[in-house]
């Protein structure tokens, strides 16, 4: 280095692309007298002339970190700014409007786009868990496309009523279902509203809102972005079920207790033990045979944005394929999305903005259901032959249910393609003519989205080895549910919406007063169309199509429905200096679930917040160590009015039906079926929202020039006429078919907290680490409970969340024990459940049963994060976790039973951890204790991330960066033998599809 | 609502929908397993291979909050008279009864029958219950007392012979086979008043109180009318029979001597798991693709008469215990499966090792662990999972019964003679000897066609109730199995065929709690209801 003036070039970027216009000055340059500065132009170049190698520039731009960076003698430097997330002028997107950050009253939190591109679970949602307090998500199984709450569930700030917790959804500004298969690439903005933030969304409201925006062009250059992320994923935990000499002891075990004949003898258990004669005495584990250990998946985007002062666009396209786990490849999802916003600059006045995206998915399933294929996972005895050496497969369970074929296209398939099309038409047009600040928006976005189901049922041969022929003889197996025979099925259902809004806009600042606001109705008309037909005894399985099925037993079906909201809402919002600031939001909703006169609802809100550290008194703090310090609180009241339709009126249902609930009837010396009409509810004409009384307390808070950046919120929630059916009051013999009733009070509280810190140093290494909170609370103030419920089982008063269960004292270990003990179950042996008589009568009845205020929702959940980047390094982990869960693990079953049974009292073990042997719904073991009830708590290193980013000298024409990164890697909680993230073990029928351990690597791409 | 009631067609669906509450071939549509079994394995008729201990009851393990099948039984039944209340307090201001008052007079009696069903299902189940013929509303007290037996039982032949009235004359057969005669109302009545009469609701007997006592003077004159008064009808009569497969034969279709069934349809019905119901999947050996849910007992197999109309025991019967199954009476060959006998034209084997019905038959344990399957209502010339039976109904009243009604309640009141009479006709048709016992002897005989000729159609569960046969209740399933063995004693197909056993299969218990089921622990939460006697 020398004193010889030099110059330096390079770009500056951030994640998206170039940046305009970012300032650059050599440090200390102004003092000196002479400002050396420069901006980057159109396409993020900048140069600037230093004074010599040892100079220090300062990169700045408005919503980014500022950067100081050593010369050090070179004369290119490239440079990607992050953007600062808590700098006061950052526009978050909030409801039907967008706010600075220094200008926001209500509770918000947002994940930026680049955090969510770092997700590489199959379904999004699930990696947006830990990253923001108050959005608490369980990723309940890692099933290929589901979306549904078997895969995840999402609660904002827990759970405040009794009926239906989801939050509402927003994309782009209309109501959706779900978000979980959006190509994380697409999305701009997600925004996370709490409390009278989302006051906005009125009736729908109560439970928070999550809003999502894609992106859209910057004006510069075409910028190409390409992003590959390449998975292997396996479940994190595998049930590991007993081995056949476990299985035949435990099974002996269940006889000798029930004084049925014993299964096996002594010298077949050893026999299995050994393992000799795999074809006699064989020990299949059936997981092994139909599952294998890892899967892959694969997401590719590419993406085109850019544009000039007329036109912006951004155009992407996004393919994801994600295998299952089955062995045989039957199971698998597939999706392509294209997506193109454009916006439009036709004048001074009118800009438009024409959005098209297209989601075209396609999942493939084996033909018999995924629940059939569990169950016979895990209740199929090990003592059966799963493949001969031949390869033929095994006769296994009931007509041949050999897992490995079920879970495969030996069963047939069941093909659902879903298509989403959604086309959004905006303009936004200036009326500064009329008056300065005031602006008219018009949306109107038509979405259609249709599921194409086919079901086909097919049966396959299993074999049984005859040892007196030394053939294997062949057998035909089937799926009892469907028939021995083929069958097919194939269902549509179409979904239509219409959603049209006016927003009048208007925004003025006067000297240091800002006066902003809207008025604005909205306007959701929707239909849907399902139709499903069914034939069997197809003629072969090469013709999976209706007509190739036989007239006997065909069937079709098809329902329709519309629905309409009609809402109208305004807001205004008046800041001074952005010191004192106050929100009024004002909705009236009405919505066809409810009867004239109970339709319409009128949802206000009201937000605060002082900018203490903009007082004068504050000036000789504010900009020595803090940098910014806001009090905020909010009160609002919102709704729901997430129920089923329609219960004002009577209605009857005609035909069909459930097995419990057959709505037909058989008559005829030839039958014939008649079907029929009942009654399916009592009608309650006064039914209503259910009604939320939110309020927050907020403190935002930034210090060392935001390098530490904080927020606290306290939250309290009442929520009142929730709506509830009086089953736990109303006897059975009355025969009423409860409606919901505004009925239950709930009072739920809680509290959150985000810190995080970012820095960095002079040599190159930039660092952030910080974590989130969130804890919350729930009691229950009314609501429907048995007449003389005893206070062990009663709810008022106690959290939401519960189970009922028989308390118990641990296992009786000896026969001394046994006889000692005064209250017991008639019957009683050594190893049996020790039950506690709750209510002293000497007995164990149902009425000892207690209730345990928990459940598999957390009480408390939190992440914590932290990554550094030098050089071209960077490295980031998520560690995520709950506490106050329990979950159910319990098997009530015939057949195979999990391992962990084994550790189990017998003679031999009196100390064993379970219970002794026992059969399906055992009197004295299989009812619900707490027993099976665990400890869910958990801490998951949820993801970490290697990354490197190739330099520029080595490749000039583009940025890459390339990772690994891993997903749910390690797990620390007390469950072990399941995974602690499901909300149920029980049986075959709920834990089916484990949640997934995965490992990534890819590359992202910009030119 | 208005639209329902002003066609009458779909009126009368309401009523359809409310059939549902007739028994079939299970004990209960809302309960996995017993959607497919009845109440068989709750009496000594048969066990039931997979969860026996289920029934609960048998083990003298039953709760009020661990009813295990029984669980929906309550709840089932109310559902259906909510729906009946609803119907009978609406229609008489209907539209419909202006414009169709001879189909809605139809209606009501329909109604009314399957009304007074469910309340004549709960009160032999639960002794007396809460009684009402209104519909609730929301706003209602909930805290309904339990009405007496007898006042159950008053309520249920009130409405029974309202029912009468309003039903058109003649069986209802055709198109409208299934729907609720006369016959039927009286089959009904005749049923309700010979239980009540039964030992079980005398005072005297525990438990006694008003929830479970009958207590009137002519209860056997009014059982023998009640039966009588069908007899009379003379719309039905008993089908002849000459051989075993005749007798089989007759179950597997609508006939002369069926008062009232509940019709099942050959279609593959669209509600799921509904064929796999029917007693073909069900109760057919495994070899034969079934699932022999239902194992019929040693116990029961060993009380069929022998041909010669002696019981096995008694002297000079000719019963050889080295080849048990020959020489009894036809209905043992029409009923039961058993080694050796011939299904679907092959010869069951229950032997090991390797037998077609053996233990390590392929596939699941569906082996008959008492040794024994059911034939009757079993149909050979179906394809199992393939087809069903074209047109198999599910007996609810069989003229035979009424026959027996009548010989019980006969001999009551000391008229033995007409009493031989009636259950000759019964014992007589299937080609026994002439009873000609008296006293004891005589009653024992008709109870043995009862738990003969009633085989499977759910009447033994309450009849040993009503008889009070707690040593019944209380006696142990006992089974044989089969086994084949070389000269060296080894296992081997080859070999010769022995018997094991008899051998103990469930240890039942009985106490006299068990003559009733509890009252629903829920509902006594609920509702405060008095619990029933022991629980």
């Amino acid at each position: 280095t020398g004193d010889l003036p030099a110059t330096v070039t390079g770009t500056v970027t951030d994640a998206d692309g170039p940046l305009i216009g970012v300032n650059i000055i050599v440090k200390g340059s102004a003092e000196a007298g002479g400002l050396v500065g420069t901006v980057t132009d159109f396409d993020g170049n900048y140069s600037i002339e230093v004074p010599n190698g040892d100079a220090v520039l300062v990169f700045t731009y408005t919503g980014y970190d500022t950067q100081e960076i050593p010369v050090d003698g070179r004369s290119v430097i490239d440079l990607v700014l992050s953007s600062n997330s808590e700098v006061l002028d950052e526009v978050v997107v909030i409801g039907y409007t967008t706010r600075k950050k220094g200008e926001l009253t209500g509770s918000v939190s947002s994940i930026s786009s680049e955090e969510i591109e770092t997700i590489s679970t199959g379904n999004i949602t699930k990696g947006m868990a830990g990253r923001v307090s108050g959005l608490i998500i369980n990723d309940r199984g890692g099933y290929p496309g589901d979306d549904s709450n078997n895969a995840v569930s999402i609660l904002i700030r827990g759970q405040a009523t009794l009926g239906n917790n989801s939050p509402l959804i927003v994309v782009d500004g209309v109501p959706t279902n779900s978000f979980s298969f959006l190509a994380p690439g697409d999305i701009e903005t997600f925004t996370v509203l709490k409390d009278a933030a989302a006051a906005i969304y009125g009736a729908r409201a109560a439970n928070g809102v999550i809003l999502i925006t894609t992106k859209r062009g910057k004006e510069g250059r075409p910028r190409l972005n390409f992003s590959t992320t390449n998975t292997f994923s396996g479940f994190t935990r595998v049930p590991d079920m007993m081995n056949s000499a476990q299985f035949a002891e435990y099974q002996n075990d269940i006889d000798a207790r029930e004084g049925n004949p014993l299964e096996f003898s002594e010298e077949d258990i050893e026999n299995y033990r050994s393992g000799n004669d795999p074809i006699n005495y064989p020990n299949t584990d059936w997981f092994d045979l139909t599952m294998k250990d890892l899967s892959f998946e694969t997401r590719n985007s590419l993406s085109v944005s850019g544009g000039g002062e007329g036109v912006k666009y951004f155009v992407s396209g996004n393919y994801f394929n994600q295998e299952g786990l089955y062995k045989s490849d039957a199971l698998g999802f597939e999706q392509y999305q294209l997506r193109s916003n454009i916006d439009v600059t036709l004048n001074d006045h009118i800009k438009i903005g024409v959005d098209l995206s297209g989601i075209q998915g396609q999942r493939n399933e084996p033909g018999a259901p995924s629940n059939v294929i569990h169950k016979a996972l895990q209740v199929t005895e090990p003592t059966r032959v799963g493949q001969y050496p031949n390869g033929l497969f095994g006769v296994a369970g009931e007509n041949g249910t050999n897992p490995a074929l079920l879970a495969s296209n030996a069963s047939g398939f069941q093909d659902r393609r879903n298509t989403e099309l959604r086309a959004r038409f905006t303009t936004s047009i200036d009326l500064g003519f009329i008056t300065d600040g005031l602006s008219l928006a018009g949306n109107a976005t038509f979405l259609q989205r249709s599921y194409d189901t086919k079901l086909f049922r097919d049966t396959w041969t299993v074999y049984n080895l005859n040892e007196t022929t030394g053939e294997y003889d062949p057998i035909n197996g089937f799926d009892f549910n469907a028939g021995n025979f083929l069958s097919l099925e194939d269902s549509f259902f179409k979904f239509n919406e219409e959603y049209y809004s006016a927003q009048l806009n208007y925004r003025k600042e006067i000297g240091k007063n800002t006066i902003t606001g809207f008025i604005a109705t909205e306007r959701i008309t929707n239909r849907s169309t399902s139709f499903e037909a069914y034939k069997r005894d197809l003629i072969s399985a090469d013709q999976p199509s209706l007509f190739a099925g036989a007239d006997e037993g065909q069937r079709s079906t098809g329902v329709s429905t519309e629905s309409a909201r009609l809402n109208y809402f305004g807001s205004v919002s008046y800041n001074y200096d952005r010191r004192y600031l106050v929100d009024f939001t004002l909705r009236r909703d009405g919505s066809s679930n409810f009867a004239q006169g109970n339709r319409f609802g009128t949802f206000p809100g009201v937000s605060l917040g002082w900018a203490i550290s903009e007082e004068p008194f504050m000036a000789g703090v504010k900009g020595n160590w803090l940098s910014s310090l806001k009090l905020r609180t909010s009160w609002a009241q919102l709704g729901n009015d997430r129920i089923a339709g329609f219960q004002f009126l009577t209605q009857y249902i005609y035909g069909g039906g459930t097995a419990g609930n057959r709505n037909y009837y058989i008559f005829g010396e030839n039958p014939t079926q008649y079907n029929s009409f009942f009654n399916s509810n009592t009608p309650n004409p006064d039914i209503t929202w259910e009604k939320a009384d939110n309020r927050n307390f907020g403190i935002n808070f930034a210090l060392f020039e935001y390098k530490l950046t904080g927020n606290a919120n306290y939250f309290t929630q009442s929520r009142t006429d929730i709506l509830i059916s009086r089953n736990a009051s109303v006897p059975d013999f009355t025969a009423l078919e409860l409606p919901q009733e505004n009925l239950g009070e709930v009072d739920s509280r809680g509290f959150e907290l985000e810190l995080a810190y970012r820095n960095s140093t002079a040599g190159g290494l930039t660092y952030n680490f910080g974590g989130n909170l969130t804890k919350t609370s729930n009691e229950v103030v009314y609501l429907d409970e048995p007449g003389d419920v005893p206070a062990w089982r009663q709810r008022e008063g106690y959290p939401i969340n519960s189970f009922v269960l028989y308390p118990s004292d641990g296992i009786f270990r000896t026969q001394e024990e046994v006889d000692a003990a005064e209250v017991k179950l008639p019957g009683t042996l050594p190893g049996d459940v020790r039950y506690i008589d709750t209510d002293g009568d000497g007995q164990i009845t149902g009425n000892d049963q207690v209730r345990r205020y928990t459940s598999p929702t957390p009480t408390l959940t939190y992440g914590f994060f932290g990554g550094f980047s030098f050089k071209n390094f960077d490295v980031n982990f998520l560690l995520q976790g709950q506490g106050g869960a329990d979950i159910e693990v319990r098997y009530d079953n015939e057949g195979n039973r999990p391992a962990f049974l084994a550790d189990r009292w017998t003679p031999e073990t009196p100390d064993g951890t379970y219970p002794r042997a026992f059969g399906l719904d055992d009197t004295y073991n299989a009812r619900l204790s707490d027993v099976w009830i665990r400890d869910a708590d958990f801490i998951r290193l949820k993801q970490l991330e290697v990354a490197y980013s190739i330099p520029a000298e080595t490749i000039s024409f583009a940025a890459i960066r390339l990772f690994v990164r891993g997903t749910n890697l390690v797990t620390i909680d007390k469950i072990k033998d399941v995974d602690p993230e499901q909300s149920r073990y029980y049986n075959f029928t709920s834990g089916l599809y484990a949640p997934l351990k995965s490992y990534s690597f890819g590359a992202t791409i910009q030119l | 609502e208005a639209d329902i009631y002003s066609n009458v067609d779909l009126t009368q669906s309401l009523v359809d929908y409310t059939y549902n509450v007739t028994e079939n071939w299970g004990l209960n549509v809302d309960v996995w397993w017993t959607r497919r079994i009845g109440i068989e394995n709750a009496s000594d008729e048969a066990w039931f291979h997979f969860v026996p201990q289920n029934y609960r009851i048998t083990r003298g393990q039953i709760q009020p909050n661990n009813m295990g099948f029984w669980t929906q039984k309550w709840r089932q039944y109310y559902r259906y008279i909510g729906t009946a209340n609803d119907f009978l307090s609406k229609i008489d201001q209907s539209p419909v009864a202006q414009s169709d008052p001879e189909r809605v007079a139809t209606l009501k009696g329909e109604m009314k029958y399957l009304r007074a069903n469910a309340y004549a299902r709960l009160i032999n189940l639960f002794g007396g219950v809460p009684l009402f013929d209104t519909p609730f509303e929301l706003t209602d007290d909930f805290n309904v007392p339990r009405a007496s037996y007898q006042e159950c039982v008053d309520f249920i032949v009130r409405e029974l012979d309202e029912a009468v009235t309003l039903l058109p004359e003649g069986p209802r057969n055709g198109v409208e086979f299934g729907r609720v005669s006369r016959g039927a109302c009286l089959a009904m009545k005749s049923r309700v008043l010979l239980y009540a009469a039964s030992e079980l609701h005398d005072p005297s007997t525990v438990p006694n109180g008003p929830l479970y006592d009958y207590n009137k003077p002519d209860k056997w004159q009014d059982a023998a009318d009640a039966a009588k008064a069908l007899i009379d009808l003379d719309q039905y009569s008993l089908v002849p029979v000459e051989t075993a497969e005749d007798y089989q034969q007759m179950f597997l279709s609508p006939n002369s001597e069926l008062i009232f069934a509940r019709p099942f349809s050959p279609d593959f019905p669209n509600t799921p798991n509904d064929f796999n119901t029917l007693p073909d999947k069900a109760q057919s050996p495994v070899g034969a693709g079934g699932w022999g849910l239902s194992n019929p007992t040693h116990n029961f197999v060993q009380d069929f008469k022998m041909a010669n109309g002696l019981r096995i025991d008694d002297a000079g019967s000719g019963y050889d215990d080295d080849d048990l199954y020959a020489n009894r009476e036809l209905r043992f060959y029409a009923n039961i499966l058993y080694q050796g006998a011939s299904f679907k034209g092959a010869e069951l084997e229950y032997w090991s090792p390797g037998g077609t019905e053996s233990r390590e038959a392929p596939g699941p344990n569906h082996y008959a662990a008492t040794g024994y399957n059911q034939r009757k209502f079993l149909d050979e010339s179906i394809v199992i999972d393939q087809e069903q039976s074209a047109n198999r109904p599910y007996p609810l009243a069989r003229l035979p019964e009424i026959y027996l009604n009548y010989a019980e309640a006969l001999y009551h009141l000391g008229r033995e003679d007409e009493a031989r009479t009636y259950v000759n006709l019964v014992a007589g048709r299937v080609g026994l000897p002439a009873i000609t016992t008296t006293g004891e002897a005589l009653l024992e005989d008709i109870r043995y066609e009862r738990q003969m000729e009633l085989f499977l159609e759910g009447h033994r569960f309450f009849d040993t109730r009503r008889w009070m046969m707690a040593d019944k209740m209380n006696e142990d399933i006992m089974g044989v199995q089969w086994e084949k063995r070389n000269a060296a004693g080894e296992l081997d197909p080859d070999g010769t065929l022995t018997r094991l056993g008899p051998l103990l299969i469930e240890d039942r218990m009985f106490a006299p709690t068990f003559y009733y089921l509890p009252i629903p622990f829920a509902e006594v939460e609920k509702a405060g209801l008095e619990q029933n006697f022991g629980y």
